[in-house]
């Protein structure tokens, strides 16, 4: 502190270029506390907005009696699960309606598959065609399940169109 | 001989008759701002009053050297603060009761429709005024010398405004709010993830899961009601505070500065008519100068109470008035979140339109790496730009290239967006405005 309030005999020390020893080791130590305290604070706020158990839906769902889904024929939107359902001549396949982009539902155009939000163009097959969809859409692998159901697993994926069809002929 | 032996005691009658002034001076700690004293005072013992200064200059005063952008920003946040704490009493954020709550304000609730209106066109006209606030500081040179990390601040005001728009037109649960999450946090989603992580953390911090639904909602309702209004809130304090720091709002040099003059005693004081204090100083604060000044402030500077309090009084009563004129239109609201199909075009508001175009090129490089060049890149420009010339002037002869690349930016972001609204229609494909598939958001 300068000797008398509001005058400008500033203290010998107060021009000190160099900061002493002690103060030195001082800051190290409080500055090491802080950063501990920050990455402590960090790493908890992150493994607390990171929850261990999440709300995801099932990756398998069923999609009815073989004997009803395979009867039908032709391509439907299954909304539930935003999935594209064909049917063609006593054979299935499920091709995902989720853009590969942003995350938006595509429908289906004569070219193929167009999405709403940015404009994403795919092909019959799912092939991305245009707009900014880095990827095609993908097949998901179907199956027959224990209870006889026809089921679908959407982790399993596949992009070859002839290889997706359940039953596979070949 | 008269000795003076203390104030006599007041009578009972005299303490009730004083009661009234005695009162009122318990509440305000000055007297009516009437006279150059009490007009410092009124500023700097007033809570609400003392982030002004006492004094400020003419220039600033001038409506076109701020235009009043700034204060109108500052009293549309006010709005929105008030009209959002109102909203708050009935919103439940729950994805099965937060679109009905918001359909039922239109019929079974007196003003719930004008407050949510309020609310809706003061976050538009806030995000509008923020950009023009931003030109104006830009094309006077504001943002130079002293001022650069206050420009810097303003970048990150600019960016919390448009994540509080962001999180506040999700809360309907309409079309709009869920595929704008949906997209949103995609984009985010694009953001390289940290190893070890199962799902990319940046989407599963804002989700609280792989997809949209009521974790996300209550995380956004979060977000919107009290993380980014304290944030910001507590920003516009520093923002303000910085002004006054750096020696008020930037301008030129007075052409003409009368020498300071000493005068032996001040006559607007009380203390001068103290028996025997000839000289009274108070040192109100330390100013560069070669001479002190006394009974004589800064020239060409007035006192805030009334000049800069009247400006601010009708810059706010310009932005209430524009607000409650556009409240007559009902704020949109579509129809409730369908998560298996979205509206066909999807469109953002006007606002994020131009993220909206560039995402359609590329969701990193328009969607993650372009906003973020843009931010960082607008911060950098009080570092980047070593003219020192134009400082409070608008449109400087010296800064033409400055102002041309500014303005080239600006005019591509205003052209993205005018595509995004006017020219883009199903599946975001080109349309002209006037054919008739044209679908307006």
């Amino acid at each position: 502190m300068p000797k008398y309030r509001n005058s400008l005999n500033i203290d010998s020390d107060d021009k000190d270029p160099k900061i002493s020893r002690r103060s030195f080791l001082a800051l190290m130590g409080v500055g090491a506390c802080l950063i501990g305290v920050a990455g402590m604070a960090n790493v908890s706020i992150l493994g607390y907005l990171y929850p261990n158990a999440m709300k995801i839906p099932p990756m398998v769902f069923s999609l009815g009696r073989p004997e009803e889904v395979l009867s039908r024929d032709g391509k439907l939107f299954y909304a539930p699960q935003k999935v594209f359902i064909e049917t063609r001549s006593g054979k299935v396949r499920v091709q995902t309606a989720i853009c590969t982009h942003l995350g938006c539902t595509v429908h289906m155009v004569p070219t193929g598959y167009a999405c709403p939000c940015h404009g994403s163009t795919y092909d019959r097959h799912g092939k991305n065609t245009g707009g900014p969809a880095p990827l095609p859409l993908v097949y998901y692998d179907v199956y027959k399940g224990a209870s006889g159901d026809i089921m679908v697993d959407k982790s399993k994926t596949t992009l070859d169109w002839d290889k997706a069809w359940y039953p596979q002929t070949a | 001989m008269a000795v003076f032996s203390g104030k006599p005691k007041e009578t009972w009658a005299e303490y009730l008759s004083n009661l009234p002034t005695l009162f009122v001076r318990s509440i305000f700690r000055h007297n009516y701002p009437n006279n150059d004293v009490d007009r410092s005072e009124v500023v700097f013992k007033n809570f609400f009053l003392h982030f002004h200064p006492v004094k400020c200059h003419k220039h600033s005063l001038d409506p076109f050297t701020t235009l009043g952008l700034g204060t109108m920003t500052a009293c549309l946040f006010l709005i929105l603060t008030i009209t959002g704490i109102i909203l708050m009493f009935y919103y439940i954020p729950t994805e099965d009761r937060a679109y009905t709550i918001m359909k039922d304000w239109q019929d079974t609730t007196p003003f719930a429709q004008l407050y949510r209106n309020m609310h809706r066109w003061s976050a538009h006209l806030m995000v509008l005024f923020v950009f023009l606030h931003m030109a104006r500081v830009f094309y006077t040179g504001s943002y130079k010398g002293m001022r650069r990390f206050n420009w810097v601040i303003g970048v990150i005001l600019m960016f919390l405004t448009l994540l509080l728009s962001f999180t506040g037109y999700l809360l309907p649960w309409d079309q709009l709010a869920f595929w704008a999450i949906t997209v949103g946090t995609n984009i985010a989603g694009y953001v390289p993830n940290l190893p070890g992580f199962e799902y990319n953390v940046n989407k599963v911090m804002l989700l609280a899961s792989t997809n949209v639904g009521q974790d996300a909602l209550i995380r956004f309702y979060v977000l919107h009601v009290a993380f980014l209004p304290l944030l910001a809130g507590t920003l516009i304090g520093v923002h303000f505070w910085r002004i006054r720091k750096d020696g008020g709002l930037a301008r030129p040099p007075d052409k003409f500065r009368p020498d300071p003059y000493r005068v032996v005693q001040r006559s607007d004081t009380r203390e001068s008519f103290a028996p025997g204090v000839k000289r009274t100083y108070g040192l109100m604060e330390l100013v560069r100068g070669t001479c002190p000044t006394v009974d004589k402030g800064p020239y060409n500077f007035v006192f805030t109470w009334p000049h800069l309090l009247r400006a601010e009084l009708v810059a706010f009563l310009l932005v209430l008035v524009l607000v409650l004129g556009l409240s007559f239109i009902d704020a949109p609201l579509e129809e409730p979140a369908d998560p298996s199909k979205p509206t066909n075009p999807s469109k953002a508001p006007w606002y994020f339109l131009g993220l909206q175009e560039m995402v359609a090129y590329s969701a990193f490089w328009g969607g993650v790496a372009a906003p973020a060049g843009i931010i960082i890149g607008l911060m950098l420009i009080p570092y980047l730009d070593r003219n020192p010339h134009g400082e409070g002037i608008w449109f400087h002869r010296s800064r033409y290239f400055a102002i041309f690349l500014f303005t080239a930016f600006m005019t591509w972001q205003g052209l993205l967006i005018i595509i995004g609204t006017y020219f883009r229609g199903a599946n975001w494909g080109w349309v002209w405005p006037w054919t008739e598939n044209f679908a307006r958001h």
